[in-house]
């Protein structure tokens, strides 16, 4: 096996030009337990680790630019204002060396539909920024996730980093376990309100074969809230309509039952989840607004 | 000066040397010339191995040798079926070409480095004739069998009274039914510290370097399987990482090793891994029970009705039995039929682990009991007190010392029991229901016989207690400190204790929490002996200012001997002064007491405060409060942490440990950490751990009991009923996980 360190952005993607098949490693935390359990054996790693652009973040008026490689616990630390959807699913990955060690450029490369920064990200929106030899494209974060463990990258791309747009309102996420820490999520749930566009995105977790929006509650709470001008008005959201749009998020999956939960229950929760972080949010905006005034 | 030593919370003795890294377990250790072993294993459920072609893994670098059923390391097999024996299967690896279950040892390679070995048994080809196995545990309970006599009584033992022609009558005559059937998966001990073991070979014969819970029986039994006499086989296992049970037994992997060792003339280390644990060292068996209780309206019991059946694997050893060691004595009732029965399963070797048979046994017996109050709509406390026993249902003997009622009524006051909602799912604060639960919990009182301890006073002034026992993490070196200390006078700190070596004084090891009952009192015996060694030599020495003076003159206390017109001397200074390193003496346990005047178990009494997610059903455990009779509590400090960690290995059977095999290939699909879930620190409540102390002097002089399983007896029925005050939902099969509690 080769194992390759490349020390700058433009080796990395020549490695991987040569090796297409080859792992690369960002944190490791991943990669490494698929080694230890012989799943994989590949002809070469890349390890990123020395590559300085995957390790910084950057932030213009409205979007921030995180490295591939930044771990979880610099985003709790010091991006939490402006992707606050994003820092509350870090808080939920792992341990705090798990955290120390594993990005969400791992989380994409690994592109598990548990993986907890997905419905964070689809919440938010995003673009996903990914390079090789032949030049640099943006996947947006929906069109990112194309099935079980496989994404948008060509074999020969890595991703260079992540462009989600800062928060303009509250954000919620939310996971269950089967324990309370260190655990794969049984099913979790991300929610962004987007004012600006007057829409509402959702990212489920754990509950269809990719991670997925579930865009018929996307819709119909994005209607609701025009129909009764409430985005204006910041008025009250009414329960029916909350308990809507979490049975449309429930219909929106397609989980199965398996070692961690059955599919009836992750339909369930997904409801609930989704009822509350809408409401959890809502009413964030709501005294936030009042607030301002 | 010294006399509060013992009781007192003392901080374990190597403490130090453990959260510094300094303690060294048997995979730190690299004598030189050093290989490395790495065990392959079977990749069907059951069959024979065919073939197996180590070319590639042989021409692969550094590796030394790669040895299979076609290319064996003598093993003895008259040791399977010896009673000598504490081999925990009953078969010898590469022996022959059986393959009993999935993941057994067919093949062990060693090389010059750990991961030569690893790369070369990953080029080992095994080419298999495979079998179906039996894996299904419930597709085979319909044809489980009986597995003979359980603690001197029959499988199934009917405890009738006169006229009564059947425990069915004695249920059917009943005006109050509950009960159930319980049932729970195989589960793994999984302690951190993985199994390994270096072997060593030099003229003097063997030294096995093994974490082990039983270093003697290991080294009679690596022995034997060698063809070794025992004196030349010495197991050293100073360490020992957590254990739980999967380290009692001597499993197939040390055997190899030591076998390879020899034959390559080179120390050999095979550490195996995580996932490997799960099918080479021994497991729980699954347990499928059925409970009913028959009471009267006042909630006086009139039958009790128990029935068991455990998993056993084919290759042995061990099987819960889990209404003989519960329902067979916990409740005073007229009518008792207990059963055990096994399903034979091509299934990893089993032990016994952590509480075996109470642990899913007190779970069906303590559930069906609340399931009993509830129907009556009676407190469960009051239930249990009702049907408290004070003699052995059947045989009619008092126990040496039983204060379970106190437990449960002092439990209760600290709890705060008063405040249950006897209705469930009547309790709300916000969108959490609360709940809570209580249970009871008894372990036997064992002791074993013939522990032997040595107490050494040295001319440095210090003193040495040994034994060959092992300290697991359960603080058994400082409690042979401190009782020793506490019998010579003298501070902790001047009494060392040497523990995990074959050749110290004869002992069995650390199970069954027969340590303290054991060793201490061994020990202590010991110590009385030094002292009365000490003696003599002090008045037979010409160079003693004691010399001549008869022995009944001299005085021991405080460290100092003392004798007639003032002398005087410190046994240090007397030592150094008559020229002698050290004098010592051996004692052991006295014996347990007769059976047919006690029956000794230890008792608590759980109490548990659940949350439940309204909407999700999420659980958290909010407290636990648990009284415990054990008798004289030797070390307050690591008794609490023993206590402790047997809640936690409840709150595991609880809500989340199992190993799941799959039916068809009879693989354990979750033989790691990430997926056989054990509880994590924010699992784990605040716990309220409360002793008696009622030295229990018929039992021994002593008057401690055992305190390691203990707290895993109970807790996961106290969890199960809080969860169903909380919610009224009643879970029989554990784990409890979300979506049996919605569902
Ligand atoms: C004990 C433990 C607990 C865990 N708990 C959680 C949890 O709660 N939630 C959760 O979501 N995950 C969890 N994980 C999984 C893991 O930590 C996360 O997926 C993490 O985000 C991976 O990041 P990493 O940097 O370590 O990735 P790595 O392991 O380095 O890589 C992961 C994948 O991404 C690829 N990759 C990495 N960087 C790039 C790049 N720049 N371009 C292209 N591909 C790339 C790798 O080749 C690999 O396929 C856990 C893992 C462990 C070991």
């Amino acid at each position: 096996m080769e194992f390759l360190r490349p020390s700058t952005w433009d080796e990395a993607l020549a490695a991987k030009a040569e090796y297409p098949s080859a792992v690369p490693i960002a944190g490791g935390t991943d990669v490494m337990v698929e080694l230890n359990f012989d799943r994989h054996r590949p002809e070469a790693l890349i390890d990123l680790n020395r590559v300085p652009e995957l390790h910084t973040w950057e932030i213009d008026d409205d979007v921030v630019r995180l490295g591939a490689s930044v771990p979880y616990t610099r985003i709790i630390d010091h991006l939490t204002d402006r992707l606050p959807g994003l820092s509350l699913a870090a808080h939920t990955v792992g341990s705090p060396q798990i955290r120390n060690r594993g990005s969400v450029g791992g989380n994409l490369g690994a592109a598990s539909p548990a993986g907890d920064a997905h419905p964070a990200l689809l919440a938010s929106g995003g673009r996903v920024e990914v390079a090789s030899v032949r030049g640099t494209r943006m996947i947006p974060i929906d069109d990112f996730y194309l099935g079980v463990k496989r994404n948008a990258l060509e074999e020969d791309e890595l991703i260079l980093a992540v462009h989600i747009p800062s928060a303009t309102a509250p954000q919620q996420f939310s996971k269950i376990g089967t324990r309370n820490a260190m655990v794969i999520a049984v099913c979790s749930f991300g929610i962004g309100l987007h004012p600006e566009t007057g829409t509402v995105r959702t990212g489920i977790g754990s509950a269809a074969p990719t991670p997925r929006r579930a865009t018929d509650a996307e819709e119909f709470i994005a209607a609701e809230l025009a129909d009764a001008g409430l985005w204006a008005s910041r008025g009250e959201l009414a329960a029916s309509t909350a308990q809507r749009f979490g049975e449309l998020v429930a219909q929106a999956a397609s989980p199965i039952d398996d070692v961690r939960g059955s599919a009836a229950y992750r339909r369930h929760a997904l409801s609930v989840m989704a009822r509350r972080t809408l409401t959890w949010t809502w009413n964030e905006y709501r005294t936030a607004g009042r607030a301002a005034a | 000066m010294t006399a509060e030593i013992l009781g007192r919370g003392r901080a374990r003795v190597e403490g130090p040397a453990k959260v510094t890294g300094a303690a060294k377990y048997a995979a730190d250790l690299h004598p030189s010339g050093l290989a490395y072993g790495y065990l392959v294993l079977a990749t069907v459920g059951r069959g024979t191995v065919t073939a197996v072609d180590a070319e590639a893994a042989l021409a692969s670098p550094g590796v030394l040798a790669v040895y299979s059923p076609f290319n064996p390391l003598k093993l003895y097999g008259g040791i399977v079926h010896s009673d000598q024996s504490f081999l925990g299967q009953n078969w010898l690896p590469l022996q022959d070409a059986e393959v009993r279950h999935h993941g057994q040892i067919v093949g062990l390679v060693v090389a010059d480095t750990f991961e030569q070995a690893r790369r070369g048994a990953a080029l080992v080809r095994v080419v298999y004739d495979a079998r179906p196995p039996v894996a299904d545990f419930a597709a085979a309970l319909p044809n489980a069998v009986s597995p003979g006599p359980i603690n001197g009584e029959p499988d199934v033992l009917d405890l009738l009274a006169p006229g009564v022609p059947s425990i069915e009558a004695a249920l059917a005559a009943a005006p109050v039914r509950a009960g159930g059937t319980y049932t729970q998966p195989p589960k793994n001990p999984v302690p951190l510290e993985p199994h390994a073991t270096v072997a060593v070979w030099d003229q003097a014969g063997l030294t096995l370097h093994l974490g082990t819970q039983a270093a003697m029986p290991s080294a009679l039994t690596v022995a034997a399987a060698l063809g070794q006499d025992p004196a030349r086989v010495r197991v050293l296992s100073e360490h020992v990482g957590g254990g739980f049970g999967g380290k009692l037994y001597t499993w197939a992997h040390p055997l190899l090793t030591a076998a390879a060792a020899q034959a390559l003339g080179r120390p050999v280390k095979t550490v195996i891994t995580h996932e490997q644990m799960f099918s080479v060292t021994g497991n729980r068996t699954p347990v499928h029970q059925t409970v009913e209780l028959g009471a009267s309206a006042d909630g006086a019991l009139q039958a009790v009705k128990h029935e068991a059946v455990s998993g056993l694997s084919t290759s042995g050893l061990i099987f819960e039995q889990a209404a003989h060691t519960t329902s067979r004595y916990l409740y005073k009732a007229p009518n008792i039929h207990v059963a055990q029965k096994v399903a034979m399963l091509d299934a990893p070797p089993s032990t016994w682990m952590r509480a075996p048979g109470e642990e899913p046994g007190s779970f069906a017996l303590e559930s069906a009991m609340d399931e009993l109050a509830a129907k009556l709509n009676l407190d469960p406390v009051e239930l249990r007190l009702r049907n408290y026993s004070t003699v052995v249902p059947g045989r009619g003997v008092p126990w040496s010392s039983k204060h379970l009622d106190e437990c449960y009524r002092l439990g209760a006051a600290r709890f705060g029991w008063n405040r249950r909602a006897q209705r469930p799912g009547s309790v709300r604060e916000g969108d959490w229901l609360i709940g809570y639960g209580m249970a009871s919990a008894a372990y036997p009182g064992n002791q074993f016989p013939y522990t032997m301890a040595k107490v050494r006073l040295r001319a440095d002034g210090g003193a040495e207690v040994s034994s060959a026992t092992a300290d697991l993490g359960t603080g058994m070196r400082t409690v042979l400190s401190s009782v020793v200390a506490e019998r010579l006078g003298l501070p902790g700190e001047r009494v060392a204790a040497v523990l995990g070596d074959s050749v110290l004084p004869m002992n069995y090891g650390a199970f069954a929490s027969a340590g303290t009952a054991s060793t201490a009192t061994a020990a202590r015996a010991a110590a009385s002996a030094a002292v009365a060694q000490l003696v003599q030599v002090a008045v037979q020495n010409a160079a003693s200012p004691f010399h001549g003076l008869d022995p009944k003159d001299v005085v021991y206390a405080e460290g100092r001997l003392t004798g007639p017109g003032g002398l005087d001397a410190a046994f240090g200074e007397l030592l150094t002064r008559i020229d002698v390193s050290g004098v010592e003496a051996q004692d052991g346990s006295a014996p347990p007491p007769d059976a047919r005047n006690f029956a000794v178990h230890s008792f608590g009494a759980h109490f548990c405060e659940v949350r439940v997610h309204a909407w999700t059903s999420e659980v958290r455990l909010r407290r636990f409060t648990s009284v415990i009779d054990a008798g004289r509590i030797v070390n307050e400090r690591t008794a609490r942490s023993q206590i402790a960690g047997g809640l936690v290995f409840g709150i595991g059977q609880a809500l989340f440990e199992g190993s799941v095999m799959e039916p068809a290939s009879g693989r354990t699909a979750n033989a790691n950490l990430a997926e056989y879930l054990i509880p994590v620190n924010a699992d784990v409540p605040v716990f309220d751990i409360q002793f008696l102390s009622h030295p229990d002097t018929n039992f021994n002089e002593f008057g401690a009991r055992g305190i390691g399983e203990l707290g895993t007896v109970g807790s996961a029925a106290a969890i199960a009923n809080a969860l169903f005050n909380a919610t009224g939902r009643r879970v029989r099969d554990l784990p409890v996980t979300v979506d049996k509690l919605f569902g």
